[in-house]
Parts: C-alpha cells; sequence; structure tokens
C-alpha cells in the first residue's frame, strides 16, 4: 500500500476551486472560517484541518513545539471527569445598577462585613497572613482530588516546593542576589507564615481552592472558602531551569520567571510541566482589555528567602468563595501573549 | 421606621425554611410595593427571588425605602421561637442597626419579641428580564419534589425534557438510569392536582439535582409548583405564597463543553 507523506502547510479545498482570488493554498480555521492570522493557525498532525490558536477551547498561548491533535482526533485524551460543565447565573443575566434602596447599617464594628480595601495603602506594616484551611476534612479531600485529577490529565507529577535537577539547573544557581535591581526579603514574620502554611499542607490542610474544567480557560482554580486580603494563597513551584536553556525547547506555557539577573546567562525560570502543585493552573488576566484587570485578585510576588528567590501568589484582596483567581502573568516583562485570556 | 404585620405568621415561617440552606446572608428589601429578597447562592448557580406583597400584611407601614442585612440562619431560629398560629410583626427603626420580631399567640395572652443585629451586605441584584419561555409545567408541589428525591438516589444531574407528550425527567449514574415521564391531566378532582403543560417549542436541558433538592424545601408553601423552562435561559422554579406574592428559584443549566462535530 502506497503511503503519501502529509504536507503540514497546504489543504486543497475543492469547494473554493472556483474562486481564484481565494487560492487554493490558503487553509482556514474549522472554527471561523477565516485563513486570516495564518501564524496563528495551527494544522492537525492527523487530519490536517486548520485551527486558530485562539478559537480553540481551551484557548492555546503559543503554537505547541511537538506534534497537536485537533480536539476530534484526540478525544479520547479529554478529562472524563467533566462531561457537563455547569454554567453561572452571571452567564444569563446582568449585575442591574442598584436601586434605591438605603442600608439599614450598623455602626463601625459591629457585624460588620469587611468592605474591599481601597487602592491608597496606608502606611502600616502589612504582614502577610497564612491561608485558612476548608475545615470539613471531607470538603479537603474533594479539592485534593480535583488538584489530582488536573495533575493527571497534564501528565504532571505534584510537588510542593521548587525542584533541581541534574540536567536543568541546580540549588547553587538560584540566588537571589544576582537580581536585577535586588529581590525584596521575606521578613522573618513572614516566613514563618509561609512555613506554617508549608506544614498545614504537609498534614493535608490544604488551601481552600477547587480545580475546575472551563471550556475557555482549561483547568483553572476557584476559591472554596472566604479569603482575606494579603493571604499566602501558594508558592509557585516546579522544576527550575535557565532561561537560556527554554528558549529553544519552547513547549510549555506555564514557564514562570525565578530570577531576573543582568547577565541573561543567569536567568532562572520555574518550568511546572512535570512537577508542580496547584499554582500552574491559576488563570491569567487578559491584559488587553480594561476589564481584564478588574479581574485579578492575586499578585505573583517574588522574594529572597534565606538567599534564595521564591515565588509566591498572595491574595491583594478580598476574595469571595466560589470566586475564580486571577493573576497578572505579565507583572513584569509583558513577554506573556495575552490578548486572547477571557 | 419600618412596621409589618402578618396574620398568617406560619408563612414566613415556611419562607425561612425555604430559603436558609440555598443562601446564608441576604439583604430584605422592603419598599411600598413589599418585601422582598433576591440573593443568590455561594456559587452563582442558583438564584432566589421573593416578594410578600404589601396587600397581604395586616398592617404594612413602610416609610422609606429600607434594606436589611440578616443572617438568614439566625433569622430562621427566632422564627422557629414563633407558633404556627402566631401573629409575625417586624419592626425596624430606620438607621438603626436592628430588627425585631413580635410572635403574638392568637388568644393574646403571650407575646413575645426578638432582636436581631442587623448585618451590612454587599449584593449585587440581577436584572431578570420577562421572558417568554418555550414551555411553562404546573404540577402538583409534592410530586416534583418526590420526583426530584428519587431521582436524586440514581444521579447527580437531571435532564428535564417538554416535548409534545409530556414532560420527562430523567437521571444516569453508577447503579443504572432512571426517566419519569408526567402526562397533561387535568381531568382531576381537586385543581391543585392537575398537571398542566404548555409547550410553546420543546425544550431539553440539564440541571444539577442538589439545587432542585433545596428548592424542594418551599413544597409546604404551595400546592402548585410552576416550572419554566427556555433553552439558553436558567429554569425557573416557582411556588406561589397564598396570594401575597411568590417564591422563585432560578438554577443556571449545565452545558455541554463545545465539540468539534466530524465535517
Amino acid at each position: 500500500m502506497a503511503v503519501s507523506r502529509r504536507r503540514r502547510t497546504q489543504v486543497i479545498n475543492p469547494r473554493s476551486m472556483a474562486d481564484d482570488s481565494d487560492s487554493e493554498l490558503d487553509t482556514v480555521c474549522e472554527e471561523c472560517s477565516s485563513g486570516k492570522q495564518p501564524a496563528k493557525l495551527l494544522l492537525c498532525d492527523k487530519c490536517d484541518k486548520g485551527f486558530h490558536l485562539f478559537c480553540l477551547r481551551p484557548i492555546l498561548v503559543s503554537v505547541p513545539k511537538g506534534s497537536w491533535f485537533c480536539p476530534s482526533c484526540s478525544k479520547h485524551q479529554n478529562p472524563e471527569a467533566f462531561p457537563l460543565v455547569q454554567t453561572k447565573l452571571i452567564d444569563f443575566f446582568r449585575i442591574k445598577r442598584s436601586s434605591c434602596y438605603i442600608s439599614c447599617s450598623p455602626p463601625d464594628n459591629i457585624g460588620k462585613k469587611r468592605k474591599r480595601t481601597s487602592l491608597v495603602m496606608s502606611k502600616k506594616k502589612r504582614k502577610l497572613l497564612p491561608y485558612n484551611p476548608t475545615v470539613d476534612p471531607q470538603r479537603r479531600l474533594e479539592q485534593m482530588a480535583s488538584l489530582a485529577t488536573a495533575l493527571r490529565a497534564s501528565n504532571t507529577e505534584f510537588s510542593n516546593k521548587l525542584t533541581y535537577v541534574h540536567s536543568k539547573a541546580l540549588r547553587s544557581a538560584n540566588k537571589a542576589v544576582l537580581e536585577k535591581g535586588g529581590m525584596q526579603v521575606l521578613s522573618k514574620q513572614d516566613a514563618e507564615t509561609l512555613a506554617l502554611c508549608k506544614n498545614m499542607m504537609v498534614r493535608g490542610e490544604c488551601p481552600p481552592l477547587m480545580v475546575v474544567f472551563d471550556p475557555y480557560e482549561g483547568f483553572t482554580v476557584e476559591a472554596d472558602r472566604c479569603i482575606k486580603d494579603l493571604t499566602i494563597i501558594t508558592e509557585y513551584v516546579g522544576d527550575v531551569d535557565y532561561l537560556s536553556n527554554r528558549d529553544n525547547n519552547y513547549d510549555g506555557d506555564s514557564m514562570m520567571t525565578l530570577l531576573h539577573a543582568s547577565d541573561p546567562s543567569q536567568c532562572l525560570v520555574i518550568c511546572p510541566d512535570k512537577r508542580s502543585n496547584i499554582a500552574r493552573f491559576i488563570s491569567g488576566i487578559n491584559n488587553h482589555t480594561p476589564e481584564g484587570r478588574k479581574k485579578q485578585n492575586l499578585k505573583c510576588v517574588r522574594f529572597n528567602i534565606n538567599g534564595e528567590a521564591r515565588v509566591l501568589l498572595v491574595a491583594n484582596r478580598d476574595i469571595s468563595k466560589g470566586e475564580r483567581l486571577y493573576y497578572d502573568y505579565n507583572g513584569y516583562e509583558h513577554e506573556y501573549p495575552t490578548e486572547n485570556f477571557v | 421606621m419600618l412596621e409589618l404585620r402578618l396574620v398568617q405568621g406560619s408563612l414566613l415561617k415556611k419562607v425561612l425554611e425555604s430559603v436558609k440552606d440555598l443562601v446564608n446572608d441576604a439583604n430584605f428589601d422592603c419598599s411600598s410595593t413589599g418585601f422582598s429578597l433576591q440573593a443568590m447562592d455561594s456559587s452563582h448557580v442558583a438564584l432566589v427571588s421573593l416578594l410578600l406583597r404589601s396587600e397581604g400584611f395586616e398592617h404594612y407601614r413602610c416609610d422609606r425605602n429600607l434594606s436589611m442585612g440578616m443572617n438568614l440562619g439566625n433569622m430562621s431560629k427566632m422564627l422557629k421561637c414563633a407558633g404556627n398560629d402566631d401573629i409575625i410583626t417586624i419592626k425596624a427603626d430606620d438607621g438603626g442597626d436592628t430588627v425585631t420580631f413580635m410572635f403574638e399567640s392568637p388568644t393574646q395572652d403571650k407575646i413575645a419579641d426578638f432582636e436581631m443585629k442587623l448585618m451590612d451586605i454587599d449584593s449585587e441584584h440581577l436584572g431578570i428580564p420577562d421572558a417568554e419561555y418555550h414551555s411553562i409545567v404546573r404540577m402538583p408541589s409534592a410530586e416534583f419534589s418526590r420526583i426530584c428525591k428519587d431521582l436524586s438516589s440514581i444521579g447527580d444531574t437531571v435532564v428535564i425534557s417538554v416535548t409534545k407528550e409530556g414532560v420527562k425527567f430523567s437521571t444516569a449514574g453508577d447503579i443504572g438510569t432512571a426517566n419519569i415521564v408526567l402526562r397533561q391531566n387535568t381531568t382531576v378532582d381537586k385543581p391543585e392536582d392537575a398537571i398542566v403543560i404548555e409547550m410553546n417549542e420543546p425544550v431539553s436541558l440539564s440541571f444539577a439535582l442538589r439545587y432542585m433538592n433545596s428548592f424542594t424545601k418551599a413544597t409546604p408553601l404551595s400546592d402548585t409548583v410552576t416550572i419554566s423552562l427556555s433553552s439558553e435561559l436558567p429554569v425557573v422554579v416557582e411556588y406561589k405564597v397564598a396570594e401575597m406574592g411568590y417564591i422563585r428559584y432560578y438554577l443556571a443549566p449545565k452545558i455541554e463543553e463545545e465539540e468539534d462535530t466530524n465535517a
């Protein structure tokens, strides 16, 4: 049986034979039927159909390095845990402008629910808070199960700390002093808070977060109980590697800057593709729309802890139960393409 | 100054029982139209909308529009102390930080008053447009409650389909599947036992049973329940409150992820 070589760049579309201007060489996206932005038009390695990165669900950030199969060809790989997706009321109903009701408000300290903090921060000492795990152990198991499902679907092992592998970067390479412009040192009190969070995790008291699957965003994380402003949610962990190693190997869409040194060969990144924790599933805001910024409820901060650079995700406002978590992927370098984010 | 006197106090007791499991804290809004509440549950999937019209109260005084934030669990604890035949009066001062519930026994020989602290709750109201629903089903509330309970022992999602044959409730789970079909039946002795199906267009939607089971807590309020369905809209489950108003539950459906169809 003759085997014909697959062509990766051209699709002959018999329907467009009559139309000369729309030449047979143009591939169009199966979702939106447009051939625009060909640089972002991905071809399936099995059926040769074309898909825009931003027309796929979940949205892909960049062209994957290895082979890629379209949703139809890779159907068997879909995670089985999420067949139907629960929509929210906000998908159907809009929030009304506030009506004319006057609140019967109590005096300042009695029974008052905490309001959002204003933009102007007061200069008093702001210490980080440890997270409050969910009280019900059954619910904590469900939270951990949701993380396990997501990790399994992404072929990732669980690890709650930075890992240093021989082929990548060694621990000795992670020196916070190398940071261009210096890195803020985590205060003793905050370092104790972080240690408390790590201990809680070891005891099975995981952060009150649930990993859910969204048709647009893919795996994403929601708060499973109220989280106060300045709470340490988690540390961003994974394999530490040199940025220069990863430049050629760019397959991950979740790399996080660990060390931004003056010398480019000393820059380090965290790669959560092999080993990671819940942090890799937290979504980023769309930096290109005004609404994107409003979604942000976490801040990604790097600290010098015992001479090493570490990345923490900290709440930057009070978060209510059920809210999705978002932070700014482009906190420093604006290199992450987020224009197609939700 | 707010003063509302309700002779059939049991209605308010039942209303609280229907709402407190879905929503923990909510604002009760009082205006000249009536006493209302609109709140979403913590997951923002279900919404409850309550209205008790001012005409249903024996005495209704509401000087200015007022929003009172209350913890529904606490309010329910207080209302449980009222007898089923008691007359309930709700009182609050403008600018005050408490609300008072007064329960009078029908024979006037026992009077109880309970005062509760109010809360400051930031709540957003959703605008719910008046829509023409594709299908409306009216059935005995006890029947609906039984169906939801039975199906939740088999699966966690119910598919409600309305066709010209009737309304079908189906579910599937580890042990197997279940289907319950109800056909239109208006030839019954009592009007409240009738099953009335008004189908403008056939519709089929999936919903999480655990929310349906919280909605059926309102069954004591009314003999019938009205379920309004439209594809692409949340379902509305409505229980009328004896000539006074209604309690409506909205539930967002579960939808399929978009899948590519092979050309």
